[in-house]
Order: C-alpha cells, then sequence, then structure tokens
C-alpha cells in the first residue's frame, strides 16, 4: 500500500502532501522534513529506494524520482513492487504534463485542485487506481464537462489570470526535457 | 481553481523572505477567513470555495487548521461539481477518520454514491476509501458492493469501489456481514467475471481486491489460481498488444502492475497441481526473466524488470524447478555487475537475500561475493544493507572465515549508518559457522574493539556463556582477554567481559609469570579508573574477589580495594564491597569458597541473539505478505541462517529489545549476585530509617572518648548532646544530620576502637545498628559487649551475638533491638570488654537513646495548647526550672534544640515572641501522654525559665532535663 505522496521541491518545499493514513500536521511536516533531508542528500548515482526510515514503521521505503527541481516520494510498505511504483510516479508525472502542458512547478502551486484531481484518478486510499494514461487524462477531461457552469465572476478572473499568464509561463522550468 | 484572491495569497506567500513573515501572512489570512464563516450564511458558493482553498493550502504549508471545518464540509451538499470537490478534498485531508464531523457527512456521500454523475459518484467513492471511517464501513459497504458488482456500472466506477472495497475490508474486514466477501458462490463467480473485464483498469482493481480477499482467506479464493494463470500467459502472449488494446501497453510491457499483482497472488498458493497449468506457468516465467534485456530508455527497463523482479519472487516461492532457478540466478548475476544500474543492483541483492536458502542458488551466488563484497562498500547506504544481508544469509561454515572477515575489515570503516546490524551480524556468524572456538573468542574480542560502543551486554554475555561452557576454551580466552585488557585503550564492554573472564578463569594462566595473580589483579585494579559505568566495575569489584578465593595470597590487596568501595556512592557497588569484605574476614572461608566457586555450566539454550533474530517485529500494514503467511507455517521447523524473514529491521529491533528481555538466570553477574544475597545486604543502607535524624544533628558533633566522657559527670544527657560543646548553627547541623544518615553516629572512639550507632525508632521500639571498628594493626579478641539499663528495668531488649574478634582494620556489625515498656530518665548503657594489644580493655558508653526519642512533635494552635496548659497545674505533673545559660541566648538555636528533643516549637502560641512554646506526644504501652513546654529566656540574664507539664507525672519529672540540653 502507498502510504503517503510527497512532492517537494529542492529547497523543501512541499508542493504537494497526501498520506493515506492519518497524522497529526506535526508529525506530517516532521515527516516531510526528513524524507526531504534523507533523500536531497542522495547523489542521483544512487539507487530510487530508501528504507529505514525513522519516521515511519519498519517495513516502509521510499521510493522516489527527481524531475527538474522537484522531487517525487512516494511512501510504500513492502507489498509493492519498487519498480511498479517508479513506473507510477512516471505515469504521474506524464498525466500532469498532459494536463498543463510541459508541467513546471508554478502549476504544482497554482492549480492544487488540478493536481489533487490527477493524483486521485492515479491512486485512491493508498491503492494503484489507473496506470493507464489515457484513461486518467479521459477521466480528468471529463471533469471540465462538469465544471463548465463557472460564475460571470469566475470567468472574468479566469480570463484577468490568462493575460497574467505570461509572467508566469516565463517561470516556467520544462519537465519534460529531464523527464528520466 | 481560477480566483484572485487565492492566486493573490499563494504570490503573497511565495513573496515572503521568511517563515516569519509567513506566518503573519498565514495568521491575516485565518483571522479573515475566521470572520467570513461567521457569518457563512452571507457568503456564496463561490466565496466558500474560495475560502476553503485557502485553508487547505495554509494546511498544506504545515499549519494546523482546527476550524472551519463544519463550513468545509458543507460544501459535499451542494450540488456543483466544483464545491463537492474541494468539501471532499477538505474532508480527506483535514478530518481523521473518527472525527465526528463526519457523521454528519454520511448521507450526503451515501446520496453521491447513488448519483447518476460518474464524477460525483467517484469523487464519493474516493472519500470513502480515503477516509474509511468505521461508520462509513457499516454503513455504506454495500452501496459500494453494490457498485463494483451491478451490471450498469461504467469502468470507471467500478474500479474504484473495488478499490474502495478493498480499503475498507483492510480496516473493518468484519464490515461486509459475517461471510465476508465471496460469502457464496454467485459472489465469488461475479468477482472471478470481473477479470474477464474489457477494461484492464477494471481487472487491475479487481486483482488488487482479490489479493486482499485471499489474504484473509486463501480457502476461499483457490480457484483464483488457475484464472490467474490464464490470464498471465494471455498477457505475455505475442498477440496480447492486439487484444488489450495498445493503451496499455506501457514502454513495451503490456500492464506491467497487473503482472506483478497476479504473481504477487500467485505466492499465496502452492505452484498449480494441474500439469499443464504448470507447465505453461513455467514457460511464461521463463520467458519473462530470459527475455529481460537492458535497455537504453530506462521507463522501459523499469516496466520490464517489475514483472522479471516479481517472476523470480515466483521462482522463489517454487523453491524447487531448477531451469527457472539457473536462469534467475544468471539474471541476478548479470544485474548486479551493473555498475551504472544502482536500482537493478538493489533489487537484484534483495531478490538474492531471499533466494539464498535454496541450495542450488546459493552454491552459484559464491560466485559474487567478491561483487557482493564490493556492494558493502558502495556509497549508498541502502545498496550496503542488501549487501550486507546477503552477506550475511549466504555466509555458511565454508566461507564464514572469508565473510566475517571482511565484515570486520568493513567495520573499520566508519559506516555508523548500519553499524549496529553489522555487529549483531557478525556475532551470530561468529558463533554460529565459527570453523574452531578460538577463532570466535578471537572474532568476538575483535569485534568489542573495533566498535565497542555498538557491542550491547547480550553479545559478551554470549561469549561468557560459550567459555563456561567449553572448558577447553578457557585457558584460551582467559589469556586473550589479558592481553586485550593490557592494551592501552579498551572499550568498556571489553572490560567486561574481559573482567569476568579472568574472574572465573584467570586460574589457569596463574602459573606464567606474565600473568601471575598479582599481574592479574593489578590490571583489574587499573580498569576501575578506565569505566565509567557502575556496572562494569560491579563487575570488575566481584571478579577481584573470585581471584582472591583461587589465591589467597592476594588478598590484603583485595582486602584494601574493597575498602576503597564500601564507601562509593554507588549503592550496587558499595554493597557488593561491603558483603565482599565480610567474607573475606576470617572464619568465613568455607563460606567465601561456596559463593565464589567456579560457575556451573550454562544450561545449552538457544543463544539470544538468534532468537532475537528470529523474532520479527510484525508491522501491521495492510495485507500480510505471502512469505510472512509461509514463515508463520513454518515458525516451528526453523533453523539455518536461511530464514525467509530475517529484515534489517528484525535484526534492528531485536538489538534495542535484547537487553530489557535477558532473564536473570541469563545474566552471569546477576547469577553471582543470587548467590551472595544471604550475605546481610541492608547495611549500606544509609541512615537509620526516619526516626532518630534529628537528635543526631547535635548527637554528630565529635563525640568523646569514654575517658573524658566520664570526667565530664555526665548522666544526663547533656553528653550525648556533644558534650556541653555550643549546639553548632542551624545550617551545620543540617550537614551534620546528612553525614550522620551515611555513616552513622559515633558513640565512643579510642586508638583501638570506634564504635558507631544508627538509630530508627518505630512506635516504642528502636533499632539500633552498631558497627566496632578495630583501629589498631593487631587483631581486637574476646570481644563481648552488653546492654545494661540504668536504675529502673524500662526497657527490653534483643541483642544480636557479635563477633568475637575483629580483624585489623575490620568492622562488624551487632543489631540492638530495644522496646521501652515505660519512661525511663537515663539512657541505656553500652559495656564492652575485649583484649587487645595483649592487655584487656572495658569501655562504658551510652546508648543514643533517651525517652525523648520515642516521642513525636505535636503542632497545635494557641488554643488547644492552653486549654493543655490550663488543665495541668501543680506538682506533680508541672515541673518548673529555673537556669542560667553558659553562654548568649540565641533563640534560633534554642528552637532547634526544642525541636531536636522532639518537641514542635510553636509560633505564635506564647503572647511574648521571646518565648519559646512546644508540644509533643508519647505512648509508651500506656496510652498518649500529651506534654507541653514553655521555655522562658531572659536573655540579659542569660537565664531561662523552664516549665514542663504533661499528664503523666514520670514524664514530667523526666522532661525536666531539656535544661541539660541547653
Amino acid at each position: 500500500m502507498i502510504k503517503g505522496i510527497l512532492v517537494i521541491n529542492n529547497h523543501g518545499k512541499p508542493r504537494l502532501t497526501k498520506f493515506y493514513e492519518h497524522l497529526p500536521v506535526e508529525r506530517q511536516q516532521q515527516m516531510i522534513r526528513e524524507c526531504f533531508t534523507l533523500i536531497s542528500k542522495r547523489s542521483d548515482r544512487v539507487c530510487n529506494f530508501l528504507e529505514d526510515v525513522g519516521a515511519w514503521s519498519k517495513d516502509t521505503k521510499l521510493v522516489y524520482r527527481v524531475y527538474a527541481t522537484l522531487y517525487f516520494i512516494f511512501v510504500v510498505d513492502g507489498s509493492e513492487s519498487e519498480l511498479g511504483i517508479l513506473d507510477l510516479i512516471h505515469v504521474f508525472v506524464e498525466s500532469l504534463d498532459h494536463v498543463f502542458e510541459n508541467v513546471c512547478e508554478l502549476d504544482l502551486i497554482f492549480h492544487t485542485d488540478k493536481v489533487h484531481h490527477i493524483l486521485d484518478e492515479i491512486v485512491m486510499g493508498g491503492m494503484v487506481l489507473e496506470t493507464n494514461l489515457q484513461e486518467i487524462l479521459t477521466a480528468v477531461g471529463g471533469v471540465d464537462h462538469v465544471s463548465k457552469g463557472m460564475s460571470d465572476e469566475q470567468v472574468k478572473e479566469q480570463e484577468e489570470l490568462e493575460t497574467k499568464g505570461s509572467k508566469v509561463a516565463s517561470a516556467k522550468l520544462k519537465l519534460k526535457n529531464q523527464l528520466r | 481553481m481560477a480566483m484572485r484572491g487565492l492566486t493573490q495569497f499563494i504570490g503573497d506567500i511565495r513573496n515572503c523572505a521568511n517563515k516569519e513573515e509567513e506566518r503573519k501572512r498565514v495568521d491575516k489570512e485565518m483571522a479573515n477567513i475566521r470572520k467570513h464563516f461567521k457569518e457563512a450564511t452571507k457568503l456564496t458558493a463561490y466565496q466558500k470555495k474560495k475560502y476553503v482553498w485557502k485553508m487547505l493550502y495554509i494546511y498544506v504549508l504545515g499549519y494546523e487548521v482546527d476550524f472551519g471545518h463544519m463550513e468545509a464540509l458543507n460544501l459535499i451538499t451542494a450540488q456543483g461539481y466544483s464545491e463537492k470537490m474541494v468539501g471532499y478534498l477538505a474532508c480527506v485531508l483535514l478530518l481523521s477518520e473518527t472525527n465526528e464531523f463526519l457523521r454528519l457527512i454520511i448521507n450526503s456521500v451515501k446520496n453521491d454514491l447513488m448519483s447518476a454523475n460518474e464524477e460525483i459518484q467517484g469523487l464519493a467513492l474516493a472519500c470513502v476509501a480515503n477516509v474509511g471511517g468505521r461508520e462509513f464501513a457499516e454503513t455504506l459497504a454495500g452501496d459500494v458492493q453494490r457498485i463494483l458488482l451491478s451490471n450498469h456500472s461504467r469502468p470507471q466506477a467500478r474500479k474504484k469501489a473495488a478499490l474502495c472495497m478493498l480499503r475498507l475490508l483492510r480496516k473493518y474486514p468484519d464490515a461486509f456481514g459475517e461471510d465476508g466477501i465471496g460469502g457464496n458462490q454467485d459472489q465469488r463467480d461475479s468477482l472471478y467475471d470481473l477479470l474477464e473485464d474489457p477494461s484492464l483498469g477494471v481487472v487491475t482493481a479487481t486483482m488488487s481486491l482479490l489479493i486482499g480477499l485471499v489474504s484473509h482467506n486463501p480457502e476461499l479464493w483457490t480457484d483464483s489460481v488457475n484464472k490467474c494463470c490464464k490470464l498471465l500467459s494471455k498477457l505475455n502472449h505475442p498477440n496480447a498488444a492486439k487484444e488489450f488494446g495498445q493503451e496499455y501497453v506501457y514502454y513495451k510491457t503490456i500492464n506491467p502492475w497487473l503482472q506483478v499483482k497476479i504473481l504477487r497472488l500467485l505466492q499465496y498458493y502452492p505452484p498449480p497441481e494441474r500439469h499443464e497449468v504448470h507447465t505453461k506457468l513455467c514457460d511464461v516465467l521463463l520467458h519473462i526473466i530470459s527475455d529481460a534485456q537492458m535497455q537504453k530508455n530506462v521507463n522501459t527497463n523499469n516496466s520490464a524488470h517489475s514483472v522479471v523482479f516479481e517472476a523470480i519472487n515466483y521462482v522463489i516461492h517454487m523453491e524447487t524447478n531448477k531451469e527457472l532457478i539457473s536462469s534467475a540466478v544468471s539474471m541476478l548475476g548479470q544485474r548486479m555487475t551493473a555498475s551504472n544500474q544502482p536500482n537493478y543492483r538493489y533489487l537484484a541483492l534483495d531478490a538474492m537475500q531471499r533466494m539464498s536458502h535454496i541450495p542450488d542458488a546459493a552454491q552459484q551466488f559464491k560466485k559474487h561475493q567478491e561483487t557482493i563484497i564490493k556492494s558493502l562498500k558502495d556509497n549508498d547506504v541502502s545498496l550496503r544493507r542488501r549487501a550486507l544481508d546477503v552477506l550475511y544469509s549466504m555466509c555458511d561454515s565454508k566461507n564464514s572465515e572469508q565473510v566475517v572477515g571482511e565484515l570486520l575489515d568493513y567495520l573499520q570503516g566508519g559506516d555508523y549508518a548500519i553499524r549496529e546490524e553489522l555487529v549483531l551480524r557478525v556475532a551470530i556468524l561468529a558463533e554460529r559457522f565459527s570453523p574452531n572456538l578460538q577463532w570466535y573468542v578471537d572474532t568476538i574480542l575483535k569485534l568489542m574493539t573495533l566498535a565497542g560502543d555498538y557491542v550491547s551486554d547480550h553479545i559478551w554475555m554470549r561469549v561468557v556463556q560459550i567459555v563456561t561452557n567449553n572448558e577447553e576454551l578457557q585457558l584460551y580466552a582467559a589469556e586473550t582477554c589479558y592481553r586485550s585488557l593490557k592494551s592501552e585503550s579498551v572499550h568498556e564492554s571489553m572490560i567486561k567481559c574481559g573482567g569476568y573472564i579472568l574472574g572465573e578463569f584467570g586460574h589457569h594462566i596463574a602459573h606464567k609469570n606474565e600473568t601471575s595473580p598479582d599481574n592479574q589483579f593489578m590490571i583489574l585494579k587499573e580498569k576501575f579508573h578506565a569505566c565509567e559505568q557502575w556496572e562494569t566495575k560491579q563487575i570488575l569489584i566481584s571478579s577481584c574477589v573470585k581471584l582472591v578465593n583461587v589465591h589467597p595470597q592476594i588478598k590484603g590487596a583485595v582486602v584494601e580495594l574493597l575498602k576503597k568501595h564500601t564507601t562509593t556512592i554507588d549503592a550496587e557497588l558499595q554493597q557488593r564491597a561491603i558483603e565482599y569484605l565480610a567474607l573475606t574476614a576470617p572464619g568465613k572461608e568455607t563460606m567465601l569458597e561456596t559463593v565464589l566457586d567456579v560457575m556451573p555450566n550454562f544450561p545449552e539454550r538457544e543463544s539470544i541473539l538468534t532468537k532475537k533474530i528470529k523474532e520479527r517485529e510484525r508491522v501491521s500494514t495492510t495485507d500480510r505478505t505471502a512469505a510472512q503467511i509461509k514463515s508463520e507455517q513454518n515458525k516451528d521447523d526453523e533453523d539455518g541462517p536461511q530464514t525467509v524473514d530475517l529484515s534489517a529491521s528484525a535484526v534492528k529491533s531485536s538489538a534495542s529489545r535484547a537487553k530489557s528481555q535477558l532473564s536473570p538466570s541469563q545474566n552471569p553477574h546477576n547469577d553471582l549476585l543470587d548467590l551472595t544475597a544471604e550475605e546481610p545486604s541492608h547495611m549500606g543502607g544509609g541512615g537509620g530509617g526516619g526516626g532518630g535524624g534529628n537528635l543526631d544533628d547535635l548527637l554528630g558533633a565529635p563525640s568523646q572518648p569514654a575517658a573524658t566522657q566520664k570526667s565530664q559527670n555526665l548522666g544526663g544527657l547533656d553528653d550525648l548532646l556533644g558534650g556541653g560543646s555550643p549546639p553548632p548553627p542551624a545550617h551545620g547541623a543540617q550537614q551534620g544530620s546528612l553525614m550522620d544518615d551515611m555513616l552513622g553516629l559515633g558513640i565512643y572512639e579510642d586508638p583501638i576502637i570506634n564504635v558507631q550507632a544508627q538509630l530508627a525508632v518505630q512506635g516504642n521500639v528502636a533499632k539500633i545498628l552498631l558497627r566496632y571498628t578495630n583501629k589498631s594493626f593487631s587483631e581486637i579478641s574476646a570481644f563481648k559487649t552488653a546492654v545494661q539499663q540504668v536504675k529502673i528495668p524500662a526497657m527490653l531488649f534483643q541483642v544480636q551475638d557479635a563477633a568475637t574478634s575483629i580483624a585489623p582494620n575490620a568492622t562488624i556489625t551487632q543489631q540492638v533491638q530495644m522496646q521501652a515498656k515505660t519512661y525511663f530518665s537515663e539512657p541505656p548503657k553500652l559495656a564492652l570488654s575485649f583484649s587487645a594489644q595483649g592487655s584487656p580493655r572495658q569501655v562504658t558508653t551510652w546508648l543514643p537513646v533517651h525517652v525523648c526519642k520515642f516521642q513525636q512533635p505535636v503542632t497545635c494552635n494557641k488554643d488547644q495548647y492552653f486549654a493543655v496548659w490550663g488543665k495541668i497545674t501543680g506538682a506533680p505533673n508541672e515541673s518548673v526550672n529555673v537556669f542560667k545559660s553558659p553562654r548568649p541566648i540565641v533563640r534560633t538555636d534554642v528552637e532547634n534544640v526544642v525541636k531536636t528533643i522532639n518537641y514542635s516549637a510553636l509560633q505564635g502560641v506564647d503572647p511574648n515572641p521571646n518565648n519559646v512554646c512546644g508540644a509533643a506526644k508519647i505512648n509508651l504501652g500506656a496510652g498518649d501522654v500529651y506534654c507541653v513546654i514553655r521555655l522562658e529566656i531572659d536573655s540579659a540574664q542569660q537565664a531561662y525559665k523552664l516549665t514542663v507539664k504533661t499528664n503523666n507525672a514520670q514524664v514530667t519529672r523526666e522532661g525536666g532535663w531539656g535544661c541539660n540540653a541547653l
């Protein structure tokens, strides 16, 4: 089972955190910090698995991948295939990349709802729900039909935001080239 | 989520220069949200949504968000998708499964589960899966099951329902009725049908659910084996891509996740019995394993290998198929050496470790021993751990010397991350596969030298056990330990182990000059300064005494050492020193021999170390893995290094727990303690209990030799109170009392003998512990003691027989118990007669027991005081004494004296603040007697007027002595 999913940037700022076991905020933060300190120290020539992480129970492993400035960390127990999780992370990033077209860290910050939505279509309650990129995109895309009924106010804001978009775009870090 | 307010807020947070600013901004925003939520009815849906998003953002930043939960949950009941979405998200992120609020949304969730809108249904399912509280499980399990099995459900919903059920099943297996899921054949069949669903997503999710079900009750689902085999071969069929559709081909492998899951499930069952199924399965596995090639693309490799490694797990599970094993081994060998692929090296090592119990495989792994050892020095800690595991499990008696040598070698490097595991494993391997016992001893001693801090007590205790039980090893062990102790810096574990072994087996090497008893003792003695733990010194002192038993010639030196420790601050060490000292006293030779005899063999029992390592810590996660179930079944026919469940975690946890689990009989120095327990052990116990403390303050002043006492016309108590010397100032008295508690109270001293007494009073019984110390250099012989009463026979005595002689510098003790039957005016006498330095001597002194010792101070207020005061008038119950003080009167000193004689010094009772009033009660068999005293002070004249009133004439008479005290 997947116990938690963390996306942390290279300064240790969490960009997405989801725990599938409920934990108090303090403990969550402690775990995030510990994961980051452990993983940020590791060179990119070592393996993508890390065991025996103090904050979690004994058979927990961290499986992680690094994309540009972001660490994607999945906290899993012994019942998951390590390589399978590596693939899953990649599926997640590919989905993000499709939805946001060249995803960057800013997308994760400003579109938390979308990111959560995509994640929910891939992992549910700590279990792998879907691994097929096409299926995921269909499921996420389907939502747009439902939420089209935006209020005028929202539409206006949306437009405004899009004009600001150029500024945001300049900060984009292209992930795709760095997909490993 | 296009919301300007939110975007603005996020922007602000991002612009914060430091944590402090961020906190300020967050606090401001929280206040803002709180304000708006107070008037929640006025908010539009959009605003509500915006504020909840802000809350969530703040939460993700790591701040506690403890408000607004209700508002967030209300969004779930809204109609729109985006409101519901944020509501559900808030519910999942903020609430724990036990939260009370969850009860409030059950109905909304139930409605959403029924929703015709697939997205909304999906949200509800995700919420049940993510939060999954008990009430959710009980109320909604049926609905979820219906969605899964209904003919009308679309794949999206079905997938989610399957996982949702799995989640509920894991948490609350009883939520699905008595039979659970699949209790009847129909349910099982419809679930199996889902495995043939055209959507592989549904199949994958169903497979996850099935694994959960199987792990709960494998018997119920035996049919799944054939179905899984079929599915697996279909997925690996050359035409599979066409059949299942390109979209499930993930980097050239068809749905690797599903394949992994199928292989996992199969491991819950023995290999299929039907021949054609079995053959088919083996073909597929062989195909998977041998076709795996390293590709350029990382993701292609990953997806292919995730299946490969799981296939290898299945091969390990099958155990017997030689062809498969050898192809798996050669595959692992290749991956092992792929130095640029740490992930595969990690997994290969992991698989090797689990495979090493298969003899064929283990033989072949030896070819890779060098590579594995190299991995032990890899700079990736994950790899190092795996390599250690593999080396540990592939070690046998043939390669143990090399493997253990390598591990010890590695220990010299500074890898602290896995040191503790390493040490424990070296200890176990050294014992289990030692080519000879000497090598074993050498290895452990080396281990202690290299990594002493990580050598827990049970490791060296194990050495002691083995050496004790193997006579031929004892000489060698003693020699080696002696050598090790001799080196300059010795680790404390080594001192403990070496100290114990020298004490026990030192006599084997005593005939050599270099290791003569004197030298052995010297080396032990030196180590007293080198160790930090009391425990070590305790072991050392026992060892020294053991040496005395075999080599009486060093007795003098050892006694010296013991004496030095009779006043040590550590109670255990002090107790040992005192007890051993008593044992070494003349006349105790037989006892000394019995107590300090060689330890009997330890009963052969399983090494604590191995036992620990076998104890697998059950981590209550998800499904029990197949390996877990298997190891549970095999628990009884264990043994050997192969145990499947030898995870690093088990080792680690055992190391920390082992210490506390050592039973006393396994603990060698505890054994020793048990034997000596018959010796009096209460002697070092500090002060003589509660009662007598206060008088001792004064009594603590240097006591006088008997001669001077007599010349001072003692009679009363003043000699006991310090022989007329000025009462020490209050704080000085305090110090004195501390000292007295430790040492007892000197009641007599001359150049030959020192007598000390410790007093404890309870009710009308006083217990006195007397210590006689011979200060001279010759023996005191014909030692006799007698307790005598003066004047009236008011007391009953029980006097323990004391030893008849006291060796030079030795101390003997004697207990006297005294019961006061009535009131007495003079303390009992202690008469000693003995012969020292050739001439007989007689000494008489007083025991420090006066009637006031049995008094208890009473606190009372003015009215109570004067009620008693007024009742008693005139002789014989009232006595008045006027007397002069030999020195200027200080009121606080007077109060101290009053307290010392066990009266309470009452404040604010006497109208004249100069006067001192006191009250006490005493009961010596004839009911409580109340005593009140009043001391009027005339400072100018240096005079006192003491009035004593009691309701017993005798007490009044004796109470008058107080003037002596002043």
